[in-house]
This record gives structure tokens, sequence and C-alpha cells, in this order.
């Protein structure tokens, strides 16, 4: 499977990630936080998670899709 | 019918969603460990089963375990974490809320499930933080406050997405957002 089709099939994170930014950082700026260095500093930290856990799906994707080929080609081999 | 009169349902749900959101985090800046103690005793009742310690509660600090030198306090509530998993859901569910019965159905159930989910998810990321803070997890280079606030970013956000994927799973396919 192509990346494009790996990032496309993850469009579903999209949802709990937003919901995870209004509530950890649209709300704060909203309530005026935003000129806080601390508040940016946090946020350098939530954009490094959020980027974490989208590449740690986007890994999980591609080794479950390397498996499921790994074991077609297992089963095409021996038949 | 209009575009407005077919999707009632669904505008009506968005707005108590953003209700609950604005309202939640007004109440969660201003309240005490006590008043907290709705989510924070069963949190700290599952740390403890979990992680062998024994946190007792203290007035005005919290949940406390002075052995492990911790303390479940109110920004350790998780809070945030409900809020988030209850809009996610209700953005996720929005497809099914197409009457006054399926909307309240679906509030209730995101509301329960983001509660439990926040009560789990809330726990993995506490007793993290026990074994980070006992030394028995080292991570170099960043010093404690930094590792903790690394790892509930991760753990929260991870959970989260868990929880979206699981009530994607119990909710009928057709019904649950595909973007």
């Amino acid at each position: 499977m192509r990346l494009s089709d790996q990032l496309s099939r993850l469009r579903w994170m999209a949802i709990p990630i937003a919901a995870y930014l209004t509530i950890t950082l649209g709300l704060p700026v909203a309530n005026g936080a935003g000129a806080r260095a601390e508040l940016g500093h946090h946020a350098r930290w939530v954009v490094a998670g959020c980027a974490l856990v989208f590449g740690l799906a986007l890994l999980a994707g591609v080794a479950l899709d390397g498996l499921r080929h790994g074991a077609r080609w297992v089963r095409g081999g021996r038949s | 019918m209009s575009w407005l009169a077919a999707r009632r349902w669904q505008l009506l749900a968005i707005a108590v969603a953003l209700g609950v959101v604005v309202a939640g985090k007004h109440y969660y800046r201003g309240a005490s460990a006590g008043e907290l103690g709705w989510i924070l005793a069963p949190t700290a009742r599952l740390v403890s089963a979990v992680s062998g310690t024994r946190f007792v509660y203290e007035a005005g600090i919290g949940w406390v375990d002075r052995a492990a030198t911790f303390i479940i306090a109110p920004a350790c509530a998780g809070v945030n974490f409900a809020i988030a998993g209850f809009l996610a859901l209700v953005l996720g569910w929005l497809g099914g809320m197409r009457s006054a019965r399926s909307l309240i159905a679906r509030l209730l159930g995101a509301a329960v499930l983001a509660y439990a989910a926040t009560l789990v998810v809330n726990t993995l990321r506490i007793v993290i933080a026990i074994a980070l803070h006992r030394g028995t997890i080292e991570v170099g280079g960043l010093d404690h406050a930094e590792v903790h606030r690394v790892e509930g970013i991760v753990v929260y956000l991870a959970g989260l997405c868990a929880l979206y994927a699981l009530a994607g799973a119990i909710a009928p396919r057709s019904r649950h957002a595909v973007i």
C-alpha cells in the first residue's frame, strides 16, 4: 500500500487530535493565555506529541500491511 | 425539508458538546480536590490497586502517598481528557443523531464512555508517572517535569485516539464520522 493510502487511512485521527488541540491549546488561547511563554512551550510539546502519536499509528499501519503481505507470500509459496 | 431542519439534532448536539466543553473547563479551573472527588477518588483507588501504592485523601491537597512521595492533585484529575473525549465522541457519532431519542442516547453514551476512558487512561498515565518518579524508567536529557509533561501528552492523545477508534467499532459503521 502506498504512503498516500496509508495517510488516507488515518484520516479518522483528525477528530480526536482536533478535540485534544481544542481543549489543550484552543481554549487557553481563547481565554487570553496565548501571550504567556509557558503556553508556547507547552504548545511545542503538544504538537510534537501529536506528530509522535500520528507517526506511531502510521508505522503500525505499515508494519501490519507488511505482516499481511508476508503471510500472503508465505501461503502463496507453499501452495 | 431545509438543510437546517434536516440537521437540527446534529446542530443541537454540537451546541451541547460546546456548552459542556466551556462549562467543564470553567468548572475545572476553580475546582478543589474535594470537589473533584467524583473522578479523583476512583482514579486514586485504581492507581493504588495497579501500582501497589496507598493513596489517601488529605483535605486541600488531594490523594497522597507519602511513601511514594507522590500527590494525585486536582491538576491530575484528567478532566481535560474527559472533555476532549466527550467532544470527540459526539463529533464521531453525529451521523447517527437523527432524532431526540438518538441524540440523548448518544450524548449519554459519550458521557459515560468518556468518564470510563478517563479513569482507565488517567490511571495508566499516573502509574507510568509514578514509575518515572521512582526512577524505574529513565528518560535521558529531560528533567522530571518535562518527562511528566511529555508522558501525559502522549498517553492522553493515544488514549483519545484509542477511545475514538473503539467508539467507531461500537457504533454502526455508516453512522460514525468519516472525514
